[in-house]
Order: structure tokens, then C-alpha cells, then sequence
């Protein structure tokens, strides 16, 4: 293993260093401008972690649940409206039907008047 | 765009959320009493619609309950069985005492509106159902 002295290691390094390249004021700023223009470069473009078309499916799918629901709640009915009959049989005598809605306390009243637990005939209100 | 999709989902969501979701129907069965007893506490949610139908005086005989949708789902109150099948807006209910068919009925039962049945004749005096959903 060779040992290098001192004064050759300085003059080793004295050679090796690189040379400036500017040599003026002119270069020395278009040097300048050009580092100060790399600086504000557009950040790249960040990476999603779900590719789009998945995120654009996704959201669709949500409207559409969103739809039905909303469809749904809608034929179930809206806030105002009361609960109602939408068909009847009743299978036994009876003397009258009554279907009442009560606005005042927001409630649906069926009345079957003189109901004949008893009969054999049964007809359609 | 992730925000904005995640923002959207989760919008859409909470909109469907009441539409889908099924209601806890409660079945209660009160019968007339001649006594001046008013209307018990078990019915202060719909004192108003049975005193309207004559029953301000008042007992509790059953009540049941049922998450909606029902699928032929029975249940006994008092001397009455009562088959309920079908979502909330469409619920089909059928009404039997002693073996004997009285009614069918389709009703379309909003949350929180009581429905009311009667007069329907038990072995003493008169019964009306209270149907709810909560």
C-alpha cells in the first residue's frame, strides 16, 4: 500500500478540483437566471391512490342508492303526509266503513261500524 | 377529485339512508273500558287519535313489535292474530279472530303518523289497534 505524502495529496486534490466556468458578470447572470427559473417548477402531478374511472364508479353508484332512496322515501311519503289505506277486504258483515284522517293530531282512523265476527258472509268495502 | 369523490359518497349516502332503512312498527291493542280511567300511558303517543274514536277511557290489552320489512310475520294480541307482510309503504295486514278471517287490509304507514283500526268486537266490549312506526 503506497503512502502518499502530504504535499502530493494537496497537489493530487489542487488537479482534481474542477475548473470555474464563469468567467464574467454576463455569464455568471444568465447562470443565475436560469437556476432561478428551475426553482418554480409546476409540483408533478400527485398519484391517487384510486384510479379515477373506480372514483367516478363510485360516486355514480352512490347517486344512484341515493336515488332510489330518495324515490323510495318519496312514494313512502313525504314528511306532511299521513299514513293511508290503500286497499281493504273485509271478510265478515258489517254495517259501514269509515276512513277518517285526523290533520289536527296527524293520524289515519279505519272504522268498521256493526263488524259481525260471528257471520258467514263476507263482502268487499 | 379523491376529496370530492369521498365528499360525494358519503353525501349520497346519508340521502338514501332514510329511504332504505325500515321502520319499527309497534302493534297495540286497546280495549274500551266503562270506566273513567282515560287513556293510560302506554297510548299518550296516540291519546289524541283514541279519545277522537270514542276510546277516552281506555285499557291496554298486547302490543307487539316488528321491523319492517315484515315477511309474513304473526303475532297474537288478545283474542286477535295479526299476519303483516310487506315494506312500510305497502304493508299488507291481515286480521284474525278465532280462526276467522275479518279483514285484509294495504296500508301505506308513515313514520311517526298513527294508524288507527276499529271498531273491532272482543268478547266484552270494543277494540281498536293502533298500528306505529317509530
Amino acid at each position: 500500500m503506497n503512502k502518499l505524502s502530504m504535499t502530493e495529496i494537496e497537489h493530487g486534490l489542487r488537479n482534481q478540483s474542477v475548473a470555474s466556468t464563469v468567467s464574467g458578470d454576463d455569464e455568471f447572470w444568465s447562470d443565475f437566471r436560469a437556476r432561478a427559473r428551475l426553482r418554480n417548477q409546476e409540483q408533478p402531478a400527485r398519484v391517487s391512490m384510486i384510479p379515477r374511472g373506480w372514483a367516478i364508479a363510485a360516486v355514480c353508484a352512490a347517486m344512484l342508492i341515493a336515488g332510489i332512496g330518495i324515490l323510495s322515501y318519496g312514494r313512502g311519503g313525504g314528511l306532511q303526509e299521513l299514513s293511508s289505506v290503500r286497499a281493504l277486504d273485509v271478510k265478515v258483515d258489517h254495517g259501514a266503513v269509515l276512513m277518517m284522517t285526523d290533520e289536527a293530531h296527524q293520524s289515519t282512523i279505519l272504522w268498521i261500524v256493526d263488524m259481525q265476527p260471528d257471520s258467514d258472509k263476507g263482502g268487499n268495502a | 377529485m379523491r376529496m370530492f369523490s369521498t365528499t360525494a359518497f358519503i353525501l349520497c349516502v346519508c340521502l338514501a339512508m332514510p329511504g332504505l332503512a325500515g321502520g319499527n312498527l309497534s302493534i297495540r291493542l286497546a280495549e274500551a273500558t266503562p270506566e273513567e280511567k282515560g287513556v293510560p300511558p302506554s297510548f299518550s303517543d296516540v291519546a289524541a287519535a283514541l279519545r277522537q274514536v270514542g276510546f277516552a277511557d281506555c285499557r291496554l290489552v298486547a302490543s307487539v313489535a316488528v321491523f319492517l320489512p315484515a315477511k309474513n310475520w304473526t303475532a297474537t294480541l288478545g283474542e286477535f292474530s295479526v299476519k303483516c307482510s310487506g315494506p312500510q309503504n305497502n304493508l299488507e295486514v291481515s286480521v284474525r279472530q278465532g280462526g276467522r278471517e275479518l279483514l285484509n287490509t294495504t296500508i301505506n304507514l308513515q313514520t311517526g303518523k298513527p294508524f288507527v283500526l276499529g271498531s273491532l268486537s272482543g268478547r266484552k266490549s270494543k277494540m281498536a289497534m293502533v298500528f306505529l312506526v317509530r
